[in-house]
């Protein structure tokens, strides 16, 4: 499962997702965060026993997830952006469902469902991704109220 | 914007419907020929409980405490002068959510609303505590419905903040957090429930006399589905703790309550739990000092902050941290008010009080009790810019985006799916005298040690970790988790959990079945042949069985609960093989005793 979500690992993702899908690995791909010791360092700590975290640049994303595909029933790619979600894609990652969890707000952002602002760019992005064949869902934990971003893209 | 005002207008539109229909609704109502048992008084004050079980009045304990069923029984058992009966029903309520996770901002039905109404309708309708389960389990499933409207509105109010903090008016900010949200928050909560509890009861108990008259069976069904659906609480429950190495001390506690009858004492069963799971913890990851041996590194404070200025912005955080909680930016106002006695302690210009709003209105969301340790951090980092050190926005603004999902992930795991359910089971089974089984009163002691229990846990854990954020900065939470206390406290909160679960499986399930068979003149009462098997065996393969249906067959919990309330109702009609006990002629009974 690949999901986009600016929080990455939080409430939603350990006590709700994977506890419900039983994902056993994370694999965090951001350049941002691959360059903070700090952040990895907290992101492996935070993680509850039996749960593997691993935070890869985008480039190391590309190679470690595309070389060597990790099991999809278990492994949940998580990004905190619609960009990264498309340089994955674009990269070789031909994933065929995202999962939208949840985006901030912020100047320049559209609230298009519950917790989740884009902003123009990335709805292009997404939009983008649509038509490769991606079926994008705008969904925080299972159980919820979800949105297909098909149904969206026509008013944005 | 555009969506905000049609929310608004909506919201607003709604809001001021209710007035009118309740207005009008209550003064067309008949007047009941018995006297009233929840009058219209009272009904007002179930309503603003309910509104005040989410609402940031009691320092985190609103939503932690007064908004679980055990408590909310007890208070509309206080307010309609039956406490003992409203003990028991909520607590027998809030069996069914045990396993209740709100994550991020996500209400999957609401507790609250089961509890107060619930506990108000089985009251007033005279429905009693074993069929009152049947009747609030649907009702928690409405509470979705304000929450959404509730989280639309409420992303306007950030619009206004912008403008006070463009202004550099502090006190403004910290108003709009606390005080706009609230009237409308108490007419969507209190108005509809006041009305629903007002005339609900009446029509539920006209059900139920209907029902008495004319098919007796439908009140065994009721009955029969309640005692079902505590074993949906217990599985919901049991999705976050029968996993890894621990699931096995389910099947202990389950064996060792069976063993003594069920009639046990909860806390005295909790005691044997923490010992084994002590052990458990002990020789599974040890009891040392993991990896950060060394002492905590405090860092050197500049000195502009007093304890006191912190334990305002705590004491902020605490009470207000979901005030204005909305899609837009979730907590973002509740961590802007939070700042407010720092940003006027150490800030004064305009431009600076001004900038160090805006830097803090956006978008925020964790977990208030474990995340408190991210304020402290930032209040650390706000003190050593104003004394001159190099620190831009770009840095404060990744501890809190970095950290508030990480510590989210631990408070959420820690609090909701671990250690509220084991205190509230142990309020339960006080509160029920540990007779639980059948008891129709319970006692105030119940939700009074729930409430005892949360608050040492919330004030002085959430205390504890705000003032180590400031004290040693963000490395406070590398420097807490690398001691692998935390991982020992889920595991063994794990152990104590499964055990604790097993043992409400006898208490809280009820299941069993009158049918029997006559063959060649002999009686095989089915429940005797089962009993000789295993004690306990059909409500131990009932939960398992959700359980399973929720982990592998990923079927949702509201499918279960309508399931069971269809099932446990139509198959108590009298369509099966049974044997009356004291004259041995066949008759026909409903499938569950």
């Amino acid at each position: 499962m690949v999901r986009i979500d600016d929080r990455l690992i939080h409430g939603q993702v350990i006590a709700v997702w994977c506890k419900h899908q039983r994902f056993t690995r994370i694999v965090i791909v951001d350049d941002g965060v691959a360059a903070d010791a700090f952040m990895q360092e907290v992101l492996r700590l935070a993680a509850p026993p039996g749960l593997q975290v691993d935070v890869l640049s985008v480039e190391e994303g590309i190679s470690a997830l595309t070389g060597n595909p990790p099991n999809r029933g278990t492994t949940m790619v998580l990004v905190k952006s619609p960009q990264t979600a498309k340089r994955l894609y674009d990269g070789g990652l031909k994933y065929s469902a995202l999962n939208i969890g949840g985006i901030g707000s912020g100047p320049g952002r559209k609230n298009i469902f519950k917790n989740i602002a884009v902003s123009k760019e990335e709805i292009v992005i997404l939009k983008h991704l649509l038509d490769q064949g991606v079926e994008i869902t705008l969904l925080t934990v299972p159980g919820e109220k979800s949105k297909s971003f098909s149904d969206l893209a026509g008013k944005l | 914007m555009k969506a905000n005002k049609r929310q608004v207008g909506i919201a607003m539109g709604v809001s001021l419907l209710l007035m009118v229909v309740s207005v009008a609704v209550v003064k067309a109502a008949p007047v009941a020929q018995e006297p009233q048992s929840v009058n219209l008084v009272m009904a007002f004050i179930i309503g603003v409980l309910y509104y005040l079980s989410m609402s940031p009045w009691f320092a985190n304990l609103g939503f932690t405490v007064l908004y679980r069923p055990l408590v909310a029984g007890a208070l509309v058992g206080i307010v309609t002068g039956r406490v003992g009966e409203g003990v028991a029903i909520g607590a027998n309520i809030n069996v069914l959510y045990l396993g209740w996770i709100s994550a991020g901002g996500s209400l999957p039905g609401d507790p609250g609303l089961a509890g107060y109404l619930g506990t108000a309708l089985a009251l007033g309708g005279g429905l009693g505590v074993d069929g009152a389960l049947a009747v609030a389990a649907p009702l928690g499933l409405l509470g979705g419905l304000t929450w959404s409207l509730r989280m639309s509105l409420c992303s306007i109010i950030p619009h206004w903040a912008d403008r006070f903090a463009e202004e550099g008016d502090v006190d403004k900010v910290a108003r709009s957090n606390y005080i706009y949200s609230q009237p409308f928050l108490f007419v969507i909560y209190a108005i509809p429930v006041m009305i629903a509890a007002y005339l609900g009861s009446g029509a539920v108990a006209a059900a139920l006399g209907w029902i008495g008259a004319n098919a007796i069976w439908v009140m065994n069904g009721l009955f029969a589905a309640s005692g079902m659906l505590s074993a949906l609480g217990i599985a919901l429950n049991l999705k976050f703790l029968f996993q890894g190495n621990v699931w096995p001390y389910f099947f202990v506690g389950f064996t060792v309550t069976s063993m003594m009858g069920g009639n046990v004492n909860l806390v005295m069963l909790a005691i044997i739990g923490a010992v084994v799971s002590y052990v458990h913890v002990l020789f599974t990851e040890g009891l040392g000092g993991g990896e950060a041996a060394e002492a905590a590194v405090e860092r050197e404070a500049p000195g502009l902050l007093t304890q006191r200025d912190v334990f305002q912005a705590f004491l902020r955080w605490l009470f207000f941290s979901h005030s204005t909680y909305n899609w837009e930016r979730m907590q973002g106002m509740g961590f802007a008010h939070s700042m407010t006695p720092i940003i006027k302690k150490l800030y004064k210009t305009k431009e600076d009080i001004s900038a160090a709003l805006q830097r803090h209105l956006v978008f925020f969301n964790t977990q208030p009790d474990v995340g408190g340790i991210i304020h402290g951090a930032v209040i650390a980092m706000e003190e050593e810019r104003a004394a001159g050190a190099d620190i831009s926005d770009d840095a404060i603004n990744g501890v809190k985006t970095g950290l508030m999902g990480p510590m989210a992930g631990i408070g959420d795991t820690l609090q909701q799916g671990i250690l509220i359910p084991i205190a509230l089971a142990l309020g339960i089974s006080i509160g029920l005298g540990g007779n639980i089984e059948g008891a129709t009163r319970g006692s105030l002691l119940g939700p009074i040690v729930y409430f005892v229990l949360m608050a040492i846990g919330i004030w002085g854990g959430g205390w504890f970790l705000f003032w180590q954020g400031y004290k040693q900065g963000r490395a406070a939470v590398t420097n807490i988790l690398k001691s692998g206390t935390l991982n020992r406290v889920i595991t063994g909160a794990g152990v104590l959990g499964n055990f604790i679960m097993g043992a409400l499986v006898v208490s809280f399930v009820s299941l069993s079945t009158p049918v029997a068979l006559l063959i060649g003149g002999t009686t095989f009462q089915v429940q005797e042949v089962l009993n000789s098997i295993m004690p306990n065996l059909l409500p131990l393969l009932l939960v398992l069985l959700i359980w399973w249906l929720l982990t592998k067959r990923n079927v949702s919990p509201t499918t279960i609960m309508v399931v069971v309330i269809v099932v446990g109702v139509l198959g108590s009609y009298p369509l099966w093989p049974g044997v009356n006990v004291e004259t041995g002629e066949a008759i026909r009974v409903g499938l569950f005793g």
